[in-house]
């Protein structure tokens, strides 16, 4: 079973983010969250899934989920 | 000639010349005197007529002082005896009682002629230095809004109670924005804080109108201080309880709290990009970020910063502490997102502060706002603390026009920076400066 990544799928206001959505989908990849305001996909697929989405009609950009911390509580390291 | 005796006015009601502060302030408080009047009169004498002024008091009969009858003119008050007059020649004016103000007529010294050697005679008023008035001054502010309500006509709408004109303590992050002698209040904007969430029940932020989201799967409510502390900045109370400064800037602002960071401080571009869209999708104003990961540019931020401006929202985000050896992170480095330094107390650039990208600066070292409970207040630093500031005078903007919205406002919080000798890749265009 191939890896499956975090990904945020930008997208193009071009076209209906639902038809993105769909394509998606049926390319193989586990999505997340539509969200609408920003036009951003976010999900799960190995990456051979993502090499075929990056050719999918509307889809920008595809980068990986990238963790953010700002450190725990009384961390010297912060933000 | 003054006697210079055992003052007999001392510890009576009566507004004497020879009355200390304490008295003075004692009697006021008795008779519900909310004016800030002390009871007595300064009498001004027109330029080159303090002899003829002094001599027209005398003809109504008034004892009085001068203050050349002492060492120095180092006057002491409770030892003018029962005079109701004390001159002080060096400014052509008179502190004069408020039983001699009555029993002598002596309104009748202005009546407007021009043969009058007065130039005035006015009520003598109370003034605090900032610490120690709070308690009190909220009284009287108490009071005069009560009289506002009292004055104001069946059908008038709403008079906003006259400000305060005495800075009740703030800090300093505040006073250098110049956010306390600001009208607004950012009534009718909305902020989004994208954080570790709020205290929902700290005291601050009682009857605020809050919205909240989780994106992270823990409940809002903050366990780890970095969102509660960032609100406050942002949205703090005008007047929070006791002798706590005031840190919080559009205290009438509905606040949007999303937790898109855990607990524990984390979260991922998924969390954050979730919250991002529910902010713009509330239309908020200004959207405070105060987060970020030292990553080059992210499409989706730059999209999401976009999205935003073109439906009248600001994404405001914290440059980062990677300190001169680092970048502008993410999403402060994207084009459409405003990037936050932070400058220290003296306004110089802090330290930790990320260079490259940066479009403004706010106050971020030693910054003082709301923890949660039981802590209720503590004191942090980072650029995480200069970007709320930045929020909160965006709303404070917003609310002076309604053309100021996603890249107006961004360029009238530049245009109105204040400049400071450093370069635009530490501070960017200054020091954000609140609305008048």
């Amino acid at each position: 079973m191939p890896e499956r990544k975090g990904w945020i799928v930008t997208t193009s206001s071009e076209r209906p983010m639902s038809e993105i959505t769909k394509d998606l989908k049926e390319a193989g990849f586990s999505v997340g969250k539509v969200l609408e305001e920003v036009g951003s996909i976010t999900g799960e697929a190995g990456d051979e899934i993502v090499s075929k989405v990056r050719s999918i009609a509307g889809v920008v950009d595809v980068s990986p989920d990238v963790p953010i911390d700002i450190g725990p509580p009384g961390s010297p390291d912060t933000w | 000639m003054p006697k210079k005796e055992a003052n007999p006015t001392k510890g009576t009601t009566e507004p004497h010349v020879s009355s200390s502060v304490d008295d003075l302030l004692a009697a006021a408080l008795e008779r519900g005197d909310d004016s800030l009047e002390t009871g007595r009169y300064i009498v001004t004498f027109k330029e080159n007529a303090s002899d003829d002024a002094i001599k027209s008091l005398s003809e109504k009969g008034l004892r009085f002082a001068d203050a050349r009858d002492y060492t120095d003119q180092a006057v002491t008050f409770e030892n003018v005896g029962d005079a109701e007059a004390l001159v002080f020649p060096e400014i052509g004016a008179a502190v004069i009682s408020g039983p001699a103000f009555e029993a002598r007529e002596l309104n009748a010294l202005t009546d407007g002629s021009t043969d009058s050697a007065i130039e005035a005679i006015e009520p003598e008023y109370f003034v605090f230095a900032d610490a120690d008035s709070t308690g009190y001054l909220r009284g009287f502010r108490r009071a005069a809004e009560a009289i506002a309500e009292d004055l104001r006509a069946p059908g008038e709408t709403e008079i906003e109670p006259e400000e305060d004109p005495l800075v009740v303590g703030a800090t300093w992050g505040l006073i250098a924005c110049k956010v306390p002698p600001s009208l607004r209040s950012g009534v009718g904007i909305k902020v989004a804080v994208l954080d570790t969430g709020l205290d929902l029940g700290h005291p601050d932020f009682a009857g605020r109108p809050i919205v909240s989201q989780t994106f992270v799967g823990q409940p809002v409510q903050d366990l780890h201080s970095h969102g509660t502390h960032t609100c406050g900045t942002a949205c703090g109370p005008k007047a929070p309880a006791g002798a706590t400064p005031r840190y919080g800037i559009a205290y009438r602002a509905p606040i949007f709290v999303g937790k898109v960071l855990s607990n524990s401080g984390s979260g991922s571009t998924a969390s954050v990009l979730a919250g991002m869209n529910w902010a713009i999708a509330n239309r908020c104003v200004a959207i405070s970020m105060s987060l970020g990961s030292n990553s080059p540019v992210q499409t989706a931020y730059t999209a999401a910063g976009a999205s935003a401006l073109s439906k009248g929202c600001l994404i405001i985000a914290a440059a980062g502490n990677a300190g001169p050896a680092g970048h502008t992170g993410a999403p402060a480095n994207s084009p459409t997102i405003m990037a936050v330094a932070s400058v220290d107390n003296n306004l110089g650039w802090s330290q930790f502060s990320s260079i490259g990208k940066i479009e403004i600066a706010g106050p971020g070292r030693d910054v003082f706002s709301s923890v949660p409970r039981p802590t209720k207040y503590g004191t942090k630093s980072g650029t995480s603390m200069a970007t709320p500031h930045v929020a909160g005078c965006a709303a404070l903007w917003a609310e002076t026009s309604t053309a100021l919205r996603g890249m107006t406002l961004w360029r009238k919080l530049q245009a109105t920076a204040k400049p400071l000798p450093l370069p635009v890749t530490k501070v960017g265009k200054g020091l954000v400066q609140a609305p008048a």
